[in-house]
């Protein structure tokens, strides 16, 4: 546990950034302290770097005074360019060891928590570093949020500065969006919904995935009069990979529902780097992926093809077809399915991917977009064991770069305890009754084997075991968090396709493929107005049919419609929400199911009318087509 | 907006009949349309197929309205009943499909 030098916010011994108010966690603090830099291991900041020398210098600092000492080293010390040997450092005083490094301090003087002093070291070889998705950069970030040349960091003078390079989804500094502007080893820079500081890119360090830190704080929600989840605070930094485990029935998907902000919690607050998720729903939209438990596919589609058309329907504003289509082989790959891209998805009962592909696919759709936060709902229910070990080992490299993990599981065995690097278990109400290492977890329930732990929950009351908890050291480090958090916008969700014609564009497109692969309804909705016509010209004859025969078109019309129509939402009802929790326009979404419908009620209407007036002499045919065309655009709206 | 209120398939096309039967029986031909009684009349409005039928009749032939009991000069309040009709059930429609990611 350690406390955040900025805001005063507990946080994980691990954790890179504070939670609350994610600022770096690297900070050096104290009243009076000596900090020792240089090359070797027993130096406080260690430089790793052939021109800073074993001991290079040592920082002392004493009731807010900071001096510099050299110790000797081979490069020597500058202070403002000037080489020294002992001098008190005064704010805005540029430090440089050898030629190489500038060294960046900053004093805090947070009130009663004592003097704080920030040391960072900017590696100086460069001067400018481009940052984006092409291999060509000085950073490369692989992420789809990140456009090919994103943003330029500079030194200009002894400052640092950044500045975009018309990246499409903006380079944020501190939560603002930015064109140029100064930078400070204290700012956060977010590229693509990423943040990193000015250090983290000059001195070449690992870049992950995405650096999101999920909090809960004081969560209580309340179903009807029932108490459903108790009181329950959680801390989940970066790159782990928590299993939510818990009896059927203990509220497991309801925190799962709050902890990404489907439901809306009857007490406290979610957090995701700071900021709250109920507040600003509409900020974290693109950091999230939901993978629910059921695959919401659309069946008719290849396994490349549905995330193709997802990849488009949330980032086609940006990217262009080759980039999401690289992407998607990139997913394919992570997903183990190569050789498998043009399986039609398929059906249990239709013949296609098995479970495990189907499975696979409905989480490769949620990698498209390269969210910060995965989040899924019985991700391995129903799979052999084998499926079921590829699917954790896929979620765990996720969470190794980066990515955090959360999965609701009732697979509690061993092997599969091994993937997770901590456990949330759940007794019955919703109360907590561990939160912690998953290595630790047997022995706090005093078990052998991860599996009799539903069997150790039973022998106290969900009280018994959340107030066990709140007094175990467990409770200190994962789930207290009770310091009042900073507002904090530094970390932004990257603009997602909101584009109404690209929205539609795509959904025609993937709608009308879906249609189309399904060959036998598509070719009995092309037969039967051509058929009814005919049948109309047969039966009816004469000037005295006419009225009739009139009527059984209208009512085709009607009819037809009806058939097109009726099965679309109700049938997509799950894809719709799923999309909807992304980005999916409505008016978009219902665009797009109207010029499909509307063009197959084009072709009906004008079989309809043009072959019954071989045999009826209309005074205005068009009219009527007109009519008929505008009777089934009305049809439509009133069945989808 | 049949399609965004069900909860299943089967359910949609359970109802679908509802909707359909009425639409043949108001047309105005089954029952001729000047025959059905006034307060019929009226409720038959409700039914789209009343309205495109009597629209279409009027545009397709010069003869033969009367004896149902349409009137020419129908034209006009057909077409602006189908179009209100169209704006209800589309306004219909996108409220459903909003009301659907409601958080509880």
């Amino acid at each position: 546990m350690k406390d955040c030098p900025v805001c005063g916010s507990k946080n994980n011994n691990t954790a890179k950034f504070c939670v609350d108010c994610g600022r770096p966690m690297s900070q050096v603090q104290g009243d009076s302290a000596v900090i020792t830099i240089g090359r070797g291991e027993n130096n406080t900041v260690i430089l790793n770097n052939p021109a800073v020398s074993n001991f290079h210098c040592e920082l002392v600092i004493n009731n807010g005074a900071v001096v510099i000492n050299d110790k000797n080293s081979s490069n020597g010390v500058y202070v403002n360019g000037v080489k020294i040997t002992s001098k008190t450092l005064k704010k805005g005083d540029v430090v440089t060891l050898g030629s190489k490094f500038v060294f960046d301090w900053e004093v805090y003087s947070a009130s009663g928590r004592g003097l704080l002093c920030t040391t960072r070291f900017l590696f100086q070889g460069k001067t400018e570093y481009i940052i984006g998705r092409d291999p060509s950069c000085d950073r490369q970030i692989d992420n789809i949020k990140v456009s090919r040349k994103h943003c330029r960091l500079f030194l200009e003078g002894n400052s640092w500065f950044v500045e975009d390079l018309g990246s499409s989804n903006g380079t944020f500094l501190n939560g603002g969006k930015v064109a140029k502007s100064k930078v400070i080893s204290s700012d956060i820079l977010t590229v693509g919904g990423i943040p990193f500081s000015l250090e983290s890119i000059v001195s070449g360090s690992k870049v992950s995935l995405g650096e999101t830190a999920i909090t809960a704080h004081h969560l209580v929600y309340y179903g009807g009069n029932r108490r459903l989840i108790d009181d329950i605070s959680l801390n989940i930094s970066p790159g782990q990979f928590v299993g939510l485990i818990g009896d059927s029935g203990a509220g497991k998907t309801t925190l799962m529902y709050l902890l990404c902000g489907i439901n809306r919690p009857s007490g406290g607050d979610v957090k995701i780097n700071g900021e709250s998720i109920i507040v600003h729903p509409e900020l974290f939209k693109g950091q999230f992926g939901y993978v629910p438990q059921d695959d919401i596919l659309h069946r008719e589609l290849k396994i490349i093809e549905s995330l193709e058309f997802t990849g488009k329907l949330r980032l086609g504003h940006k990217f262009d077809r080759s980039e999401i289509s690289e992407k998607a082989y990139e997913v394919i790959k992570k997903l183990n399915l190569k050789g498998k891209e043009d399986v039609i998805i398929g059906s249990p009962e239709k013949k296609g991917a098995s479970g495990g592909q189907r499975k696979r696919v409905n989480l490769g759709l949620e990698l498209m977009t390269d969210p910060g936060f995965l989040v899924l709902d019985e991700p391995t229910s129903g799979l052999d064991p084998l499926s079921d070990r590829e699917v954790m080992q896929i979620l765990r490299k996720s969470a190794d770069n980066g990515q955090t993990v959360l999965l609701t599981t009732h697979n509690i065995s061993v092997t599969n305890f091994k993937f997770l690097t901590h456990v949330i278990v759940l007794a019955q109400e919703g109360k907590l009754a561990y939160y912690g290492p998953a290595d630790e977890a047997c022995g706090y329930f005093g078990v052998d084997d991860p599996v009799y732990i539903f069997d150790a929950l039973k022998r106290k009351t969900p009280d018994e075991w959340k107030n066990a908890y709140r007094k175990s050291k467990y409770f200190l480090n994962f789930s207290y968090n009770d310091a009042k958090p900073k507002p904090h916008t530094s970390m932004r969700a990257p603009a997602l396709n909101t584009d109404f014609f690209n929205q539609v564009v795509t959904l025609v497109t993937r709608y009308f493929t879906v249609t189309v692969r399904d060959y036998e309804r598509l070719a009995l909705m092309l037969f039967i107005a051509p058929a009814i016509a005919l049948l109309v010209n047969m039966l009816f004859v004469g000037e005295a049919a006419e009225l009739k025969a009139l009527f059984i078109l209208v009512i085709s019309t009607i009819w037809l419609g009806c058939s097109n129509a009726v099965r679309e939402i109700v049938n997509e009802r799950s894809i719709f929400k799923r999309e909807r929790m992304v980005n999916l326009s409505i008016p978009a979404y219902l665009t797009s199911k109207m010029v499909v419908l509307l063009i197959f009620s084009f072709y009906q209407t004008t079989c309809l009318v043009g072959i019954t007036s071989l045999n009826f002499n209309y005074s205005n045919g068009f009219g009527l087509f007109l009519i008929l065309f505008y009777t089934s655009l009305l049809q439509l709206s009133w069945d989808c | 907006m049949i399609s965004a209120i069900s909860r299943t398939e089967a359910f949609a096309l359970t109802v679908l009949p509802l909707v359909l039967i009425p639409m043949v029986i108001f047309a105005g031909l089954v029952e001729y349309f000047g025959q059905m009684q006034d307060s019929v009349q009226w409720f038959s409005g409700l039914w789209l197929s009343r309205w495109a039928y009597e629209l279409s009749l009027i545009t397709a032939y010069d003869r033969g309205v009367e004896i149902l009991g349409f009137n020419y000069d129908g034209s006009v309040i057909a077409f602006v009943v189908i179009t209100f009709m169209l704006i209800t059930f589309t306004g219909g429609l996108v409220w459903k499909l909003m009301s659907m990611d409601k958080r509880k």
